[in-house]
């Protein structure tokens, strides 16, 4: 059901941002110019990015990830977060289903916030293209300020979560 | 790209090691992404609808114009509740940045933009439980508002 109405949504999107540019209706332009550059976006993403779960979740054992990332784990764990949280491709909803699919294996929560937060800010690629729009002292700086931030709050937020789980 | 070639190099490899296995991963792949592909069809067309309403011209009067810190505030709010691949984002802040908006502001902006999220927390909190989804989002905020001003701080625009 619901598939259905997304598809057809997402059909008559498609045919809206064309019927807008053939008849050049100004706010029509610029929703469809930004609706079309999200779903470019998307499908030059999403799709990959989810076989690379599906595999991860087929391959890796739940040991490893317990034993790197999990309750066992040394801070070293913190380390692989950021890192991964780096050469994440895409926007937040890349971010989610990895974070998700790490805490089932076995993750613990403040190191799975902390790929989060990574993912959400420390991306590399982005970096990147932000220090050539923005400069690289704010985006270093940014970076600077931001990751040690991300740390601790991840830290004391994942903390105190694992806590209010257990029922 | 890389992204793509990478996919793709790892698909075959699993394919050769173990067929069967593949075919899971595709499958569990395609349940996950099936899953949350309504609300991110949602997204995608309603979102630009908050650019038809946005005049972008208008922005860096806007936040020349009031104090920084209401500038910061009405500029993060905005950015919790947008979503954006950062090819727009960044050139929209470069943009404004050269018009003459404060950095505290983009600063805000930007970083609100990537960790908060009104429009990915129904996904969120479906992952995490809502619990956790909105403490995030809350924690997340914050430390954006703190990341802006230390840049501020740093580029002179306030004390």
């Amino acid at each position: 059901m619901k598939k259905l109405s997304g598809a057809l949504i997402l059909i008559a999107a498609l045919g809206l941002s064309l019927l807008f540019r053939s008849i050049e209706y100004g706010p029509g332009l610029v929703w469809g110019s930004y609706f079309l550059a999200y779903l470019k976006d998307m499908l030059r993403i999403l799709p990959f990015a989810f076989i690379l779960i599906g595999l991860f979740e087929v391959w890796v054992k739940r040991e490893t990830v317990e034993r790197h990332l999990g309750t066992r784990s040394s801070p070293a764990a913190f380390l692989w977060a950021i890192l991964l949280g780096g050469v994440t491709v895409g926007p937040m909803l890349v971010a989610l289903p990895v974070a998700q699919a790490l805490r089932a294996k076995g993750a613990r929560l403040p190191v799975v916030l902390t790929y989060l937060g990574a993912a959400a800010v420390c991306r590399i690629p982005m970096m990147l293209f932000e220090s050539s729009y923005l400069g690289l002292r704010f985006t270093i700086l940014r970076f600077g300020i931001s990751l040690p931030l991300i740390l601790l709050s991840s830290l004391a937020l994942g903390r105190y979560l694992e806590g209010k789980e257990k029922p | 790209m890389v992204l793509i070639a990478l996919t793709l190099l790892l698909l075959l490899l699993s394919f050769l090691r173990d067929r069967d296995k593949t075919r899971i991963a595709l499958k569990r792949a395609a349940v996950k992404f099936l899953n949350i592909a309504f609300i991110i069809v949602l997204l995608i067309v309603l979102i630009p609808l908050v650019f038809v309403f946005l005049p972008e011209d208008q922005l860096g009067p806007l936040f020349q114009a009031i104090p920084l810190s209401a500038g910061l505030f009405l500029a993060s709010l905005l950015g919790s509740v947008t979503m954006m691949p950062g090819f727009i984002a960044f050139p929209l802040g470069g943009i404004l940045s050269e018009s003459g908006v404060p950095l505290t502001i983009i600063a805000g902006f930007t970083t609100t933009l990537m960790m908060v999220g009104i429009a990915t927390f129904p996904i969120e909190k479906r992952y995490f439980g809502t619990r956790t989804a909105l403490l995030r989002n809350l924690v997340s905020f914050f430390l954006a508002l703190i990341v802006s001003l230390i840049i501020g701080l740093s580029s002179g625009e306030w004390l």
